[in-house]
């Protein structure tokens, strides 16, 4: 089965669902949920009392009951990603078994990462570990970005269950954990600042902050006071190379999804026609004359080296784009680009509101959302983001090797890259 | 107050911001203070004692780093001292308040300008502007200020950290140093000393700040917002109070004045996106997100008819 497209009502009551706490049980399994509970939602909630999601489920509530009453309505439908730290690593390194725990393969399994790997710590122990999934939860997120102490803090030091823990993240995401020691060797100690660009050129800056303390005196009250304070200066060894890097392709993926939602259809149709007037040129042209010399602009410019350093095609460049820039383009990124401007025009523009890996949209959109979604991620699978990241960070030319070079078609059939 | 369609929302935009935004607010404290005569007397009875301290015998080192000061106007150094305790409005940290305020004086050294800092503020206590308190013997020494503002600047004060959500449309930015605001531009990532003018995807927060929002009023009149946290203690439920107080004072101007709004956004220094909000916000508690609806309303589609109720 490839992913599933639900109407804008399926959408709601996928949304009362997962407010109820089924967001770990497939769609259609919500469905039916929702559908049998119909005419006593509100009635559950009474009966349940105080719950986190409790507004949330209740605001879904009122969304049905308005769609039932055939009223307008602007209440959004959201979903989040499948263990986005764990799911944007597997994507970068080409791992399909990351890749299968964070929902981007199997299309009839509502993957859970942290249920895969309780499951696996169970086994690994021979005893059930399920009642410790939150601790297990927070110690797998937190380590991924380079923490030792979490972990420790969950499991205790020198530990069966700590040594079965990091067992179990090798076993259920191996990219995710070879990339995390690239990502910890990447911090510069000499540096004041590490800088990096996105596949949009968007400039990560980040600087040196040295922690600092001091007891000073103040004479004038006959009396001294730690004070603590941060110095931009060089540090020999840090992890934050982790979190930030994998946040920054977070915050790529988000802009991108925003971009690919809501458009502006004069743009995008006029690049897409650009585009498809390029291929056909480029048919019947003679491929000795090769590309005209250089880019006139330096946005092309910018995109065109962007495009050649990551392989991703990113859709900024569209707005650049006229009948002699166009030109400067490499064949396969026009294709790429044009696939996607296809992909955008099938459906009008439309908002979304993101925080950072939940994203909500009215549910007559959220099939596109979701698809635009995936697309993304597929994008970035195909291409080879972290040897250019790498190579900016280390300063001199490298390459990641991925575990593998098809993850990108087998996202693009995925049903629960979000739920 | 029911807002006429042709109320000047420009106007009412810029009221806001005056009202909420710090900048706006310290500059209305600072003018109010400044026009107060004894205050004025003790700005410059304030000079007076740095002056005099600045004179007197230090030893070798401190004669050094506050050789610094020797290009400072000491009336303005007083003037920053006084308006920046002013807004102490319960204690606060002796330690805290001078670390922030040592940002403003540009020492070459970061330690000398918190050391310098804090010695400035213990000779100017002789102003009264402001205690300098210990409340125990183990306790860390306070600050809070002894001047009373007006009530209405005291409520000011407490707001003043968190801008209401838009009441027009947004200006389109166009360099990371302006802002979609009327009255002032402020850096478009967060955090101290991160901003630099290269590329951050001004595209995408101009098209996030472009959404149009509604609080759902049925919502807000059914569903009663309760604290994410215990209230164990007074603090707690004053704070509680305080918060609710506040948010629904942001909830009614918004639906007294057409009900729609927009949310701004800035990016920290990796690209992530963040709202800027704090009573009406789309990345707040499940009752704050619960709330906020598309202003562009639709209708739902594929609803079966056996479900259709009307």
């Amino acid at each position: 089965m490839a992913m599933q497209f639900f109407t804008s009502w399926q959408y709601l009551l996928i949304d009362v669902a997962n407010h109820w706490g089924l967001d770990k049980l497939i769609f259609n399994e919500r469905i039916q949920w929702a559908e049998d509970n119909l005419e006593n939602l509100e009635q559950l909630a009474h009966d349940r009392g105080d719950w986190k999601e409790k507004p949330l489920y209740l605001k879904a509530c009122m969304a049905i009951r308005d769609a039932q009453a055939a009223k307008v309505s602007g209440h959004m439908v959201s979903m989040d990603a499948v263990c986005s730290g764990m799911q944007i690593m597997s994507v970068l390194t080409g791992c399909k078994t990351g890749a299968l725990v964070t929902g981007l393969i199997d299309p009839d399994v509502r993957a859970d990462a942290y249920t895969e790997l309780t499951a696996v710590m169970s086994k690994l122990l021979n005893k059930d570990c399920s009642s410790g999934r939150k601790r297990i939860k927070n110690a797998c997120m937190t380590s991924l970005y380079g923490s030792k102490a979490e972990p420790i803090k969950a499991f205790g030091e020198d530990t069966p269950e700590l040594n079965a823990f990091y067992q179990a993240m090798v076993m259920i995401a191996p990219g995710a954990c070879e990339l995390l020691t690239a990502l910890l060797d990447s911090w510069q100690g000499n540096a004041l600042a590490h800088r990096w660009t996105l596949p949009d050129g968007f400039e990560v800056q980040i600087k040196t902050m040295v922690k600092k303390r001091a007891r000073l005196e103040v004479n004038e009250i006959g009396s001294s006071f730690t004070y603590i304070w941060y110095e931009n200066e060089p540090m020999r060894h840090d992890v934050k190379n982790a979190a930030n890097i994998i946040h920054s392709v977070d915050g790529y993926v988000l802009r991108s999804l925003v971009r690919r939602c809501n458009y502006d259809v004069k743009c995008v149709s006029m690049a897409c026609r650009l585009l498809e007037a390029e291929l056909v040129e480029r048919v019947f042209a003679d491929e000795e004359m090769g590309l005209p010399c250089e880019p006139t602009t330096n946005e092309i410019r910018n995109y065109a080296n962007l495009y050649a350093d990551t392989k991703v095609s990113d859709i900024g460049v569209l707005r650049y784009l006229d009948a002699d820039q166009v030109q400067h383009l490499k064949t396969e990124h026009i294709q790429k680009l044009l696939r996607t401007c296809r992909q955008m025009l099938k459906h009008s523009p439309f908002e979304i509101i993101t925080i950072h890996d939940d994203f909500k949209c009215h549910p007559n959109n959220m099939n596109h959302l979701r698809n635009h979604y995936r697309n993304i991620l597929a994008d970035l699978a195909d291409g080879d983001y972290l040897s250019h990241v790498f190579s900016e960070i280390h300063g001199r030319e490298g390459q990641y090797l991925k575990r593998s070079d098809d993850l990108g078609d087998l996202i693009r059939r995925s049903n629960y890259a979000l739920s | 107050m029911k807002i006429t369609p042709e109320y000047d929302y420009f106007e009412l935009q810029k009221q806001t911001e005056q009202q909420y935004s710090r900048k706006h607010v310290l500059r209305k404290i600072r003018d109010f203070l400044f026009a107060e005569p004894e205050i004025q007397c003790k700005i410059t009875q304030g000079a007076e004692l740095l002056k005099e301290w600045l004179s007197s015998d230090h030893h070798k080192s401190k004669q050094k780093r506050l050789a610094e000061l020797r290009d400072f106007d000491l009336e303005i150094l007083t003037r920053d001292v006084i308006t920046h305790s002013s807004i102490i409005l319960k204690p606060e940290l002796f330690v805290s308040f001078t670390s922030q305020l040592a940002h403003s004086l540009n020492f070459s050294d970061r330690a000398d300008a918190i050391a310098t800092v804090a010695e400035i503020v213990v000779v100017l206590a002789q102003l009264d502007a402001y205690y300098i308190i210990k409340p125990s013997r183990e306790a860390s020494l306070q600050i809070q200020s002894r001047i009373n503002l007006p009530h209405e600047m005291q409520e000011a004060v407490q707001r003043s950290h968190y801008l209401p959500p838009m009441l027009i449309e947004p200006d389109l930015i166009t360099n990371n140093y302006q802002s979609p605001y009327l009255t002032f531009n402020d850096c478009q990532i967060l955090g101290k000393g991160n901003g630099h003018t290269g590329e951050i995807g001004l595209d995408v927060i101009n098209t996030q700040n472009g959404v149009q929002l509604t609080l759902n009023e049925q919502f807000l009149k059914t569903v009663k917002e309760e604290p994410s946290y215990e209230l164990d203690s007074l603090e707690k439920q004053q704070g509680w109070a305080v918060f609710k107080r506040q948010s629904k004072d942001v909830y009614d101007l918004i639906i007294e004045t057409g009900n729609v709004f927009w949310e701004t956004h800035k990016v920290d220094k990796r690209g992530r996106l963040y709202v800027n909000g704090y009573h009406v916000t789309t990345m707040g508690t499940p009752y704050k997100k619960a709330m906020i609806d598309l202003a562009k309303q639709e209708l739902v589609t594929g609803v079966p008819n056996r479900q259709r109720k009307r």
